[in-house]
């Protein structure tokens, strides 16, 4: 990881292909800090980031369905107990 | 993790730190066999409690219950880590294994606490809520970080994390503390020191290894089996207090008698061994034992099913309509 290059970025940047500028240009967008450094995830590494976004949202689907689901109930609950004085 | 370059002179790292752990990875830190246990216990409290819950409610208050339990075993296991890794039995872990790193078990653990927590208060009520980050805290905190490496009495003590889960579905259920609720708390910490000293005497060099004070290897194996035996015998004898008091009837009682039975037999049989004195078992399967170990394990493969059918049987008697009062004793 720690393979930051010794020319200059804006070196890069000029012998750059139009595709990698973008790539640059996105990364300095976002991170502001030129290291010039990127990850280039391994298939595997790209798999398991899916299956954990889909676990994680799942995850987070349930949890609002149970909170629905629970006030549901609860006020339910309070108007029984409130019509039965 | 092969280092790439572009025309550019743009390096590309591929790899880097990013993780190729799976949610089953992220599972197994929740220890599901633990919380099995704990979701089984807890079912058998909320269904013989004198209340009856909303069914949805009480579904819900039992997974907040479960994912509690989960977080605190993924807390133990960020903190456990050195010594799983030393471990045979825990070794394959998944941060031993390298797949989840502690501070992601970290990050699991206090998020599903904190959520677990909440949802528990707006399922059932706030003492059970309260309870359930009690017990989280007791596990990770109190018995992790402090009781467990540093004295023979850890799983004694520490046992009290694993007796709330019943206590906390009749919690849930009634909204206070009864003496019945108290039996059964009481029931999980009395099991839990022959339970776990079983254990610990056929995976007593697991222990030493990672310098763990376990009964075996801070007071030798002759100690720990006299243990095991007082503790089963004080355990048979509790187990049927639930009798006296009316919670648990003729089903519950037989099952106690007959359960208990054996346990002391298993108990005894441990005893006259020389389980412990052979060091541990080379595998690190949890069954694995030596000759003379057998006993050990024997007993502790029979606790978890002793346990198991009691809480059966009060769930059986008070959720299916089974109860039969034993004549001339309870309410």
């Amino acid at each position: 990881m720690s393979d930051i290059k010794d020319e200059s970025l804006e070196e890069d940047v000029r012998e750059a292909t139009p595709l990698e500028r973008a790539e640059i240009s996105a990364f300095l967008s976002r991170e502001g800090i030129p290291t010039g450094e990127f990850v280039a995830l391994t298939p595997e590494q790209i798999a398991a980031r899916k299956r954990r976004n889909i676990a994680i949202g799942f995850s987070l689907l349930a949890f609002c369905v149970l909170v629905f689901v629970v006030t549901v109930i609860r006020i339910g609950q309070n108007f029984a107990e409130a019509a039965a004085g | 993790m092969a280092d790439t370059s572009t025309n550019s002179g743009v390096h590309r790292t591929e790899g880097g730190a990013v993780s190729t752990a799976s949610p089953r990875d992220y599972f197994d830190l929740m220890k599901p066999r633990v919380m099995t246990l704990v979701v089984f216990t807890a079912c058998a409290g909320l269904v013989a409690a004198p209340v009856d819950m909303d069914p949805v409610l009480a579904a819900i208050a039992i997974l907040s219950l479960a994912v509690g339990a989960g977080a605190a075993g993924a807390l133990n296991m960020a903190y456990d880590a050195d010594i799983d890794a030393i471990m045979q039995r825990t070794r394959k872990r998944p941060i031993p294994r390298g797949v989840v790193s502690k501070a992601d078990a970290y990050g699991l653990g206090i998020i599903a606490s904190i959520l677990s927590v909440m949802m528990m208060a707006m399922a059932s009520n706030y003492l059970a809520a309260g309870l359930l980050a009690f017990s989280i805290f007791f596990y990770s905190v109190v018995y992790s970080m402090y009781l467990k490496r540093s004295t023979p009495q850890n799983i004694v003590i520490g046992g009290a994390a694993g007796a709330f889960p019943p206590m906390i579905g009749w919690v849930a259920a009634t909204g206070h503390i009864s003496l019945d609720a108290f039996i059964l708390f009481m029931i999980i910490l009395l099991w839990t020191p022959p339970h776990t000293w079983a254990l610990a005497l056929y995976k007593c060099g697991d222990y030493a290894a990672a310098g763990i004070p376990m009964m075996p290897v801070a007071k030798g194996p002759k100690s720990t089996r006299l243990q095991i035996l007082l503790y089963s015998i004080v355990l048979v004898i509790f187990a049927g207090a639930p009798v006296l008091t009316g919670l648990g009837g003729m089903a519950y009682a037989l099952t106690s008698l007959g359960g208990g039975a054996l346990f002391l037999l298993l108990a005894w049989r441990v005893f006259n061994s020389r389980a412990g004195e052979a060091g541990s078992a080379e595998e690190g399967a949890l069954y694995a034992v030596r000759a003379g170990d057998k006993a050990a394990r024997d007993l502790f493969a029979y606790s978890i099913g002793y346990l198991t059918v009691l809480f059966a049987a009060l769930i059986i008697e008070h959720g299916f309509g089974a109860y039969m009062a034993v004549p001339g004793v309870g309410g």
